[in-house]
């Protein structure tokens, strides 16, 4: 049985008039990191509302951890656990008030809440910051506060939607590793994110969402074999023409800098010459991001 | 989770959001403080002291409602900018455990107050005896208050609205009813009106229990405790329904042609009505029939978003009306017609005994005015396979199961994928039939017959592996395994067949047949 299983999904707000979500099927496997991928707007966070029992599907079919969402929420919500997009920490409430009322309120003893909440604290390196009161702690720390009130549950498949979201590198890391615990755990996780590197380094699996549809899903890697180009040069301050930019591969301008995507040989070549030439130029293997830029970025070129 | 679990959940959550709040940071007691205790001295000041113990009745219950009603501001705050509501959706807790939970979190604010008013209303002449009485009164209050707070915070889309909606429920609650002033000083009508609001029948029962309750116009003890009573179970009830805790999809949109596919509750709805639409127009077509069911998903009430109905008519008069089809808005409706002899004909056929017996169990009938019906469908339940039915069924199985056995060796020979994966789905077919028989099976759907054939206790040791391969229900690009799967299918069920049913068998020819050496043939 996998943890979430769409069949058709879509969805429509009632005010606007597109679609949130069109036609999106899916499956999570048990134990994975599943990150939906995308740019603000596209239907992430309504498709992790659905699968949270949060939101109502307009159509189509969503089980979660074998159970219908639509009409088993409540057996699907003793398993599940949500860090909501853009929430915040209450008032003067300390970290570990955060963790251990918000376990006991789920229906834990007190003995395995505080085990837990001392444990979770640990891990996301809250310790110093444990009776603190949240109104002056740092924007990272308040979001691994609430990343810690999810994480400490006992929920077989946790949600996260955009957990880094403004958070500075450091932070992001703690909250990663973290994620690779819970996994570990042989537990599941949902993850929305528009950060691409987020995606690549943490997901088993990666569906890229954009205006509400499923563009592409799989694993990073075979996401990656969608570029057909292998290696990119970077070249700032350009001293070349477009057209001579344009015979080397295919050229996706980004603010001051070309980038050119191309196979290896060729875009040896170009770097060889805009050294030559003084430009600061850069090369190196296609990612993620080229993938993501090629199939949701069309539109904004 | 349980009530009692719901329960220990509220008060935690009312714990967490009133008493750790308070210990972290007192200046949130101030608001609570300000407005009744100013009032409290207005009036005692302006009335040069006469009005004193009223003023403390309307503090009290100004200090209840403003907790409830505060939690418009509040829950739209723990919905919107903490996201809190959202976190205990996706949790164990239920709408009604998180609402008592901020309800709660107001009365442990309120209590510091409390500790203050209650001993002042002692002093100015209530009696201590009749404290529960004040206590009851008091909670009814406060538990109104608090489920009108919360369902307009649900549907409050920005906090100012929401604090700014809590004031003014708060003044219509506590402040304009007759609480801090008598009752007896409105006129008849107004007066009528605030026997709605229980603040109103609170403060007159806490004047009955001092003795200075005025004669009122229709108002007794009695009716002030049903007007609260009535208040609450309305609010509540309100809430409960209302109040949006999961968010709902919206209705159709007819700019993208999508199925209004809602709860199951709303399928099952729209599929009875058509339902219903094709029994009376059935009815009036055809007057004399015998009567009308349903069999299929609208029958056992399960329909999905793009189900069909299945209904049947039953004759007895005269010739028979040929079968016709029909979409209703976007339902497909088929209407057949069986006579009465047809219908029972079915169950003397081997091949649709377990499938007659199976859909009788989850049959509706929509018209049957002598009960014809009712009594077929009664006996086909209970209903037991002859040998006669069951020995056509087996040996058909176990012939058709040799002879595609054939057809199956020949294709994998010739590297023939279509006559392999073909003669492999006839096969599965055949043993399907064949362990619905052994099992006395009853198959109440097409839908999960290869669910009930999988679980019968009495089946061929690899059932389980080789069927959905054989039949096709488990994919695979491998033609071998297919292939594998179906040839140790027909092994293991030819024997299992013979095994269990040789000493059953009363036909000399069948006899014969499972006398052979499946061995020498391959098998």
């Amino acid at each position: 049985m996998n943890a979430i299983e769409a069949v058709s999904l879509s969805k429509i707000y009632h005010r606007s008039k597109t679609q949130a979500l069109s036609d999106i099927s899916l499956s999570v496997g048990r134990g994975e990191i599943f990150t939906l991928l995308g740019r603000n707007g596209a239907g992430k966070t309504t498709f992790l509302r659905i699968a949270a029992t949060q939101l109502m599907p307009s159509k189509g079919q969503m089980s979660v951890l074998g159970h219908d969402a639509r009409d088993e929420p409540f057996r699907i919500r003793s398993k599940i656990a949500v860090v909501p997009q853009e929430g915040g920490t209450i008032g003067p409430l300390t970290p570990w008030d955060h963790v251990y009322l918000t376990l006991l309120a789920r229906g834990m003893s007190r003995s395995d809440a505080r085990e837990r909440a001392e444990k979770t604290i640990g891990q996301l390196e809250l310790k110093q910051y444990r009776n603190q009161p949240a109104d002056s702690l740092s924007g990272g720390l308040r979001q691994r506060v609430r990343v810690a009130m999810a994480v400490a549950t006992d929920a077989e498949l946790i949600f996260l939607d955009e957990p880094t979201l403004g958070l500075d590198a450091v932070s992001r890391r703690r909250i990663w590793g973290v994620l690779n615990q819970i996994q570990k755990e042989g537990r599941s996780i949902l993850l929305t994110t528009h950060y691409i590197d987020e995606a690549e380094i943490l997901s088993n699996e990666v569906a890229v969402i954009d205006h509400g549809r499923k563009v592409l899903s799989g694993s990073p890697a075979e996401l990656l074999r969608n570029v057909k180009e292998r290696v990119r040069v970077d070249i700032v301050g350009s001293t070349f023409a477009p057209e001579e930019l344009n015979s080397y591969g295919r050229v996706v301008r980004l603010a001051e800098r070309f980038r050119v995507l191309t196979d290896e040989q060729r875009g040896r070549e170009l770097a060889d010459e805009a050294m030559k030439r003084g430009s600061d130029v850069s090369l190196a293997r296609v990612s993620l991001e080229d993938m993501f830029v090629d199939l949701v970025g069309r539109d904004e070129e | 989770m349980s009530a009692t679990r719901q329960f220990r959940a509220a008060v935690i959550i009312g714990y967490m959001l009133s008493i750790t709040w308070l210990r972290r940071n007192l200046m949130s007691l101030v608001w609570l403080f300000a407005t009744p205790f100013s009032l409290l001295f207005i009036i005692t000041v302006t009335t040069g002291g006469r009005s004193f113990a009223l003023g403390v009745i309307g503090s009290l219950l100004l200090v209840l409602s403003t907790v409830g009603t505060g939690i418009a501001g509040d829950a739209t705050w723990y919905r919107l900018e903490t996201k809190l509501q959202d976190f205990f959706v996706a949790s164990p807790v239920s709408q009604i455990g998180y609402l008592l939970g901020i309800a709660f979190a107001g009365l442990f604010f309120a209590s510091p107050a409390l500790v203050v008013l209650l001993p002042l209303l002692v002093y100015v002449g209530f009696p201590i005896l009749a404290l529960p009485i004040a206590l009851l009164s008091l909670a009814g209050v406060w538990l109104f208050s608090s489920a009108i707070g919360y369902l307009v915070s649900t549907f409050t889309s920005n906090l100012r609205n929401g604090w700014q909606s809590g004031l003014l429920l708060s003044v219509i609650v506590g402040i304009l009813p007759p609480v801090f002033y008598p009752a007896e000083i409105l006129p008849h009508n107004i007066l009528l009106v605030t026997y709605a609001i229980p603040t109103t029948n609170a403060a007159l029962l806490i004047r009955d229990a001092m003795g200075t309750a005025p004669t009122l116009p229709y108002w007794s003890p009695v009716t002030g405790w049903f007007l609260i009573a009535v208040s609450l179970a309305i609010a509540l009830a309100v809430t409960s329904r209302v109040a949006r805790w999961r968010q709902h999809q919206q209705l159709f949109n007819e700019e993208f042609g999508l199925v209004q596919t809602t709860s199951q509750n709303h399928l099952k709805r729209r599929y009875d009505e058509a339902a219903s639409r094709a029994a009376s127009l059935a009815r009036r077509e055809y007057p004399r029939i015998v009567g009308i069911l349903v069999h299929g998903s609208v029958a056992r009430r399960e329909p999905g978003p793009f189900s069909d109905i299945d209904m049947v008519v039953v004759t007895n008069h005269g010739r028979k009306p040929s079968e016709f089809s029909y979409f209703d808005g976007d339902i497909y409706v088929g209407v057949g017609f069986l006579s009465v002899a047809e219908l029972e004909q079915e169950f003397t056929d081997p091949k649709a005994f377990f499938w007659a017996r199976g859909s009788a169990k989850a049959t509706r009938v929509f018209y049957d005015p002598k009960g014809v019906l009712r009594r077929i469908i009664l006996r086909w339940r209970k209903t037991e396979p002859s040998n006669q039915i069951l020995e056509k069924s087996l040996w058909d199985d176990y012939h058709n199961i040799i002879e595609y056995s054939g057809k199956l060796r020949n294709g994998w020979l010739k590297r023939d994928e279509y006559l392999t994966r073909y003669s492999a789905r006839v096969i599965a077919q055949h043993v399907q039939r064949a362990i619905i028989a052994l099992n006395d099976l009853s198959i109440i759907s097409e839908n999960y017959v290869w669910n009930q054939v999988l679980h019968a206790p009495k089946r061929p040791k690899h059932l389980q592996t080789d069927y959905p391969l054989a039949l096709g229900i488990r994919g695979t690009q491998d033609t071998r395994m297919v292939y594998r799967s179906a040839i140790r299918l027909c092994k293991e069920t030819l024997r299992f067949i013979r095994d269990s049913f040789e000493r059953r068998t009363k036909h000399r020819r069948f006899l014969k047949l499972l006398a052979e050496s499946l061995e020498e043939h391959g098998l």
